[in-house]
């Protein structure tokens, strides 16, 4: 008997101490999925912070006494004296492949029902961007397949492209038909067998929308093949504003992943308005000074440290890359309100979209004069911008001169010859949502009105006619077109071929 | 920002110590009485100032210490003596016996809590589960 009592008393003498340290407070009040905690003296910036229940939150508000924490989860069971602890941790979210074909919550949870995500790796959802040493300048495209964009202002790898307009002007159809390309031309990529093909990996991150516009979303990734190389993330608007808040930094953290181990990611913030209005409400809650709008003093900061994660890395660092394009909504065309103006700041360039073009049945509403890419057209192939170089001066003077357009018999010979060019384009650039072209169709396309082809077709008909050539392009005129495919260029032989199938495609279009 | 009554309120806080520093209630209850005696113009604000800077003292005093089971007073001064020799400011221990921890021990010293307990490993355990 005695020998058991000695073994258990020498067991216990070895037994190995394993204190743990750690800070602790007490919640002081509790609103709007916002606690303020006294005590955790130790706590760092945007550490996760742990709540009875399992409940999380993420400490933003560092002051002398008290530390704001936004709770993410069911707060329902929290209530003021409960015991908050820190953990030492910065908030990480899963990332990979295996989160491809998933729609997740802003902490990476899954939200489709198609079971648990088993992914092996994770990062921090708040990250330092690369700085400039391991960046290299845009030059390889990213086509989103809308005429209008790609050949006015065109998009690269590793830019930041604004999409901005008004309420319901198009701004999600040249995010969501951006993403159908990629998966398009991954599809093609990969069934070419070529091995240094680099697939667009893409994220998509929904920000206050109402939930049946997200469903509406993934129903058009779903029908149109998409899906599998798209990752959503989603905080609708009836989420509460700290998952709104966070849900960018999650998506953002997703793509960086793809970016960091040598691949290339496009992510759309959809829509960064509803997001300074979500850190807006935390802010008011936490009590921190407001300024213009009622904005806090950093929110140029809540987006600039977004934005500068997307980036295109240089051979040695990996060559990948992050292309973002957030969206922004403004108020009747005013892009000169607080967010806009910020977000402009900060990005390459913008895609403005025009309510009234929007009506007017000139879809999708690119506004030539205010739309810019300032990078992009170092990432254009060389065939397309051979043949769409001057298109956006055309277009632009075309706009210019439609004013005069009601005195059009007093008009000279070449500035009707402008207006009916301007007008021709105007109809060759209107595309139907969910129907990306591919970049050698439209190199085509964009020949075939450079070289007049379209001249004897009434304006009317020109779009018309336009979908004719491109579904012959895309049949038995294939020849020319994956000629471009191939080489990118539009060399002596390809513009020979081009030309005779265009001849051929026009004497059976009527 | 150092009010007009600083110094008045360390004085007032040194008064409220014992011979170990420790802030003693009876000796706060006797400067409490001497203030009512004096009843000053600005009673109200001294009265505030010195209540909240008592607080934030015993804040900082308190050592909570929770053992899962009895303790012997021998384990308690070993305990006292090796925190006080690391900590310079003077430290007012409560001990108490706290079953739920099973075996072990929990140390909270103003916000930082220092525990190895059977409970704390347990929780954790289960922690290793479900995350
Ligand atoms: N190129 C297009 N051709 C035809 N219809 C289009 C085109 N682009 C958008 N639409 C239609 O216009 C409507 C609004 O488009 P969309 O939802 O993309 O706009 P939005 O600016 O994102 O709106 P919101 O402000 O609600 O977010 C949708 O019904 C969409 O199908
Ligand atoms: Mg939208």
């Amino acid at each position: 008997m005695s020998s058991i009592t000695d073994l258990i008393r020498k067991e216990i003498e070895n037994l190995s101490t394993d204190a743990t340290r750690t800070n602790v407070g007490s919640i002081i009040t509790l609103a709007d999925g916002v606690a303020k905690v006294d005590g955790l003296s130790k706590v760092m910036f945007n550490e996760m912070i742990e709540f009875p229940n399992n409940v999380l939150g993420i400490a933003l508000n560092l002051e002398e006494d008290s530390v704001g924490c936004v709770l993410l989860g069911d707060v329902s069971s929290l209530k003021e004296g409960d015991e908050a602890r820190t953990t030492g941790k910065l908030l990480s979210v899963p990332v990979g492949k295996e989160l491809l074909g998933r729609v997740v919550d802003a902490v990476g949870r899954p939200m489709d029902g198609k079971g648990a995500i088993n992914a092996s790796q994770s990062l921090p959802v708040e990250r330092i961007a690369p700085g400039i040493i391991p960046r290299k300048s845009v030059d390889q495209p990213l086509q989103t397949g809308i005429m209008a964009v790609d050949s006015m202002v065109p998009i690269g790898r590793g830019q930041r492209e604004l999409i901005i307009g008004d309420r319901s002007t198009g701004k999600t159809t040249i995010a969501i038909d951006t993403i159908i390309n990629q998966a398009k031309i991954n599809k093609q990529g990969e069934a070419s067998g070529d091995a240094n093909f680099r697939p667009v990996f893409c994220v998509y991150v929904a920000i206050g929308q109402k939930n049946a516009n997200v469903a509406r979303t993934i129903k058009t990734l779903e029908e149109s093949g998409a899906m599998e190389y798209v990752t959503i993330v989603s905080a609708p608007a009836a989420d509460n504003p700290a998952n709104q808040y966070l849900a960018p930094y999650a998506g953002c953290a997703m793509g960086e992943w793809y970016m960091e181990n040598g691949m290339d990611a496009l992510i759309v913030y959809d829509d960064l308005s509803k997001h300074a209005v979500a850190y807006r409400q935390i802010s008011l809650i936490l009590k921190r000074p407001s300024g213009r709008e009622a904005y806090p003093g950093d929110v140029f900061y809540l987006h600039s440290r977004l934005l500068e994660r997307s980036a295109r890395l240089k051979e040695d660092c990996g060559n990948g890359s992050l292309t973002a394009l957030p969206i922004i909504e403004t108020q009747m065309g005013d892009v000169a309100g607080y967010i806009p103006t910020n977000v402009i700041s900060i990005t390459d360039g913008q895609i403005f979209l025009e309510g009234d073009l929007f009506n007017k049945g000139i879809r999708p509403a690119v506004s030539v004069g205010l739309s810019v890419s300032r990078v992009g057209s170092a990432a254009q192939i060389k065939a397309y911008k051979k043949v769409a170089g001057k298109v956006k001066l055309e277009l632009a003077q075309f706009r210019e001169l439609a004013a005069f357009s009601q005195f059009e018999s007093d008009l000279d010979a070449t500035t009707k010859a402008s207006l009916d060019k301007g007008a021709r384009i105007v109809e060759l650039f209107k595309q139907t949502a969910a129907n990306p072209i591919s970049v050698e169709v439209q190199t085509s396309l964009m020949w075939a009105m450079q070289n007049n082809f379209f001249d004897s077709i009434a304006v009317g008909d020109v779009n018309r006619g336009a979908q004719s050539l491109r579904k012959y392009l895309e049949t038995q005129g294939k020849e020319a077109c994956d000629l471009i495919y191939s080489t990118g260029k539009l060399e002596e032989n390809t513009e020979q071929k081009l030309r005779s199938a265009v001849e051929d495609w026009k004497r059976t279009f009527s | 920002m150092p009010s007009k009554f600083s110094s008045l309120i360390t004085k007032l806080v040194k008064e409220s110590t014992n011979e170990h520093g420790i802030i003693d209630k009876s000796l706060v209850n006797n400067v409490l009485v001497g203030l009512k005696e004096i009843n000053s113009p600005m009673h109200q604000e001294i009265l505030k100032e010195f209540l909240t800077e008592i607080t934030k003292t015993l804040r900082f005093q308190l050592v909570e210490v929770e053992f899962g089971s009895e303790t012997s007073k021998s384990v308690m001064t070993k305990l006292k003596d090796k925190i006080s020799a690391t900590i310079s400011r003077p430290l007012d221990f409560k001990f108490t016996t706290n079953k739920s921890l099973i075996a072990g021990y929990r140390i909270k010293l103003v916000d930082d809590v220092f525990e190895d307990s059977v409970q704390s490993r347990l929780s954790k355990l289960s922690q290793s589960f479900t995350s």
